[in-house]
């Protein structure tokens, strides 16, 4: 039993080796329960407090003002996770409203870490969208030298389209005005059709007051877009939203955004409305709209395409732009939201 | 890598085989604690160099045999615990009691008195004079000083020598 034998180096080294073995893989089976068990009750307490929702609300706040027509789906669905470093995952869908109804417009994606400098926002479109090219505004004048933009620029082709596309059809469409208007001004001079706003662009200092970037020809001015959609808060019993701008709640919207712009100033670092948010120039933004009131430079509508071939007349529009066309869905004066 | 430890592991089997065997009393429970000191040499080696192998491989050893040891002593208030786990005697680390020593007839080899002896003598004793380790060797295999080492070898053999001299031993001519 205790003399040495070449059986006895085999047996200690092979047992030496399958110890060896399974003690790491004791280790890596102990790592991985850690992790999760970690991630399950990092997981339960984040599903059960809700920190998510501020940045939601407020992601969907940033969308209503820099991103025409992209609704949210309210108090819808969104898929929400949290790593083992406390990194937050928030997903949710955006749709494009034509006519009277919600059509799948793309996906926002937050990732929230603890540190607010690493956080983002993303907003994936289907590539069909063509939000860019599709959304354009263009000054009435140059806030610095005070040349006016008043060369019409009416795009042919989209009256052609409205005019030659059967009538049982509905479209969304952008415009911009000839001279600054106040939203109530705009909203009286599409009152003779039947048609929903939702969405204008708000003149809030660009260019005079702070240096947004520019983009332009002799004939346009354009900034950043930064706007006015329907009112979105928070109560007692939840959160509201109106889906579109009308005559009714046109003053509870431009309210809306105000106490909202200025929770975020209150509220929230520099980096969580510019970086993370992409909110730049709030301050100044908000300061303006404060002193000189809300004035806006066109707008998002939608309605059936003859109620849209109809703002041809009007004078004070300049540079439509076509949106999507889609199957009959509209009643008059239907509310949403 | 992987074969020069295999290599390194052959080549230091039979000692620390042998050093563990004269710690624990058991063959298998040396076996087992051969194995273990293997296993964590090779976690122990990835991360740091050592120069004298073999004083480190033995001192390795002999954590594996004292933390055997506390093991058990720890599973000794689990009921049933003992008889289901710790089959395989083994010695203590301060060595079997000297009555038995005195009264065991049929021990006369010198070698195995060793057993009764506490652990750091029994150490001291078998890496200086069986494996004929030098004293900076033993230092850093029993992490002692060298003054340390030298006063626990002559305390060692001084022990010896009167469990020799309590069995009746010693020739009149010592």
């Amino acid at each position: 039993m205790t003399e040495w034998t070449k059986d006895k180096e085999k047996r200690i080294l092979f047992k030496y080796r399958v110890t060896l073995t399974f003690r790491i893989l004791r280790v890596l089976l102990f790592c991985f329960l850690l992790y999760a068990g970690y991630s399950m009750i990092t997981n339960f307490i984040f599903q059960q407090t809700n920190m998510s929702d501020k940045h939601v609300f407020y992601s969907e706040l940033a969308l209503d003002w820099t991103q025409p027509n992209l609704q949210t789906d309210l108090g819808g669905p969104f898929n929400k996770e949290i790593t083992p470093f406390w990194t937050q995952k928030i997903s949710y869908s955006v749709y494009r409203v034509v006519g009277t109804k919600s059509y799948y417009a793309g996906e926002v994606s937050i990732n929230k870490p603890v540190l607010t400098s690493f956080a983002n926002m993303q907003v994936k479109l289907n590539p069909q969208n063509n939000q860019k090219e599709r959304y354009v505004f263009s000054l009435p004048e140059n806030p610095k030298t005070g040349k006016k933009y008043n060369v019409l620029l009416n795009d042919p082709s989209v009256w052609d389209v409205l005019n030659k596309v059967e009538k049982g059809t509905v479209a969304d469409m952008s415009f911009s005005t000839t001279r600054y208007l106040s939203p109530e001004e705009l909203i009286k001079l599409l009152k003779p059709y039947d048609l929903h706003v939702l969405w204008m662009p708000l003149y809030t200092g660009e260019l005079k007051n702070f240096d947004p970037g520019y983009a332009g020809s002799s004939d346009t001015l354009s900034v950043p877009n930064f706007g006015l959609a329907g009112g979105r808060g928070k109560d007692g019993s939840g959160q509201w939203k109106d889906t579109d701008l009308r005559e009714e709640n046109l003053k509870q919207s431009e309210e809306s955004m105000l106490k909202s712009m200025k929770n975020l100033l209150n509220n929230e670092s520099k980096t969580y409305y510019e970086s993370f948010l992409g909110l730049h120039y709030l301050p100044e933004r908000y300061d303006y709209l404060q002193k000189q009131g809300f004035h806006t430079y066109g707008a998002v509508v939608t309605g059936p395409v003859k109620e849209l071939l109809k703002l041809k007349n009007v004078k004070e529009i300049r540079d439509p732009k076509l949106g999507d066309l889609e199957f009959w869905n509209w009643e008059k004066n239907v509310v949403q939201g | 890598v992987e074969r020069n430890l295999d290599e390194l592991y052959r080549h230091f089997a039979k000692p620390l085989y042998f050093y563990l065997l004269k710690l624990s009393g058991s063959p298998h429970l040396a076996e087992d604690l051969t194995q273990e000191t293997f296993v964590r040499a090779t976690i122990a080696l990835s991360v740091q160099h050592h120069e004298n192998i073999r004083a480190w491989l033995l001192k390795t050893a002999r954590n594996a045999y004292l933390d055997e040891w506390r093991k058990r002593e720890r599973r000794k208030w689990i009921p049933f615990a003992e008889s289901l786990l710790n089959r395989r005697e083994m010695i203590s680390p301060y060595g079997l009691p000297e009555d038995e020593a005195i009264k065991a007839e049929n021990q006369k080899d010198v070698e195995q008195l060793l057993s009764y002896l506490p652990e750091i003598y029994r150490s001291t004793i078998y890496l200086r004079e069986i494996e004929g380790l030098s004293y900076s060797e033993i230092q850093k295999a029993l992490d002692l000083t060298e003054g340390q080492v030298k006063v626990t070898l002559h305390r060692a053999k001084k022990k010896l020598a009167h469990l020799v001299e309590n069995k009746g031993w010693r020739d009149e001519n010592d």
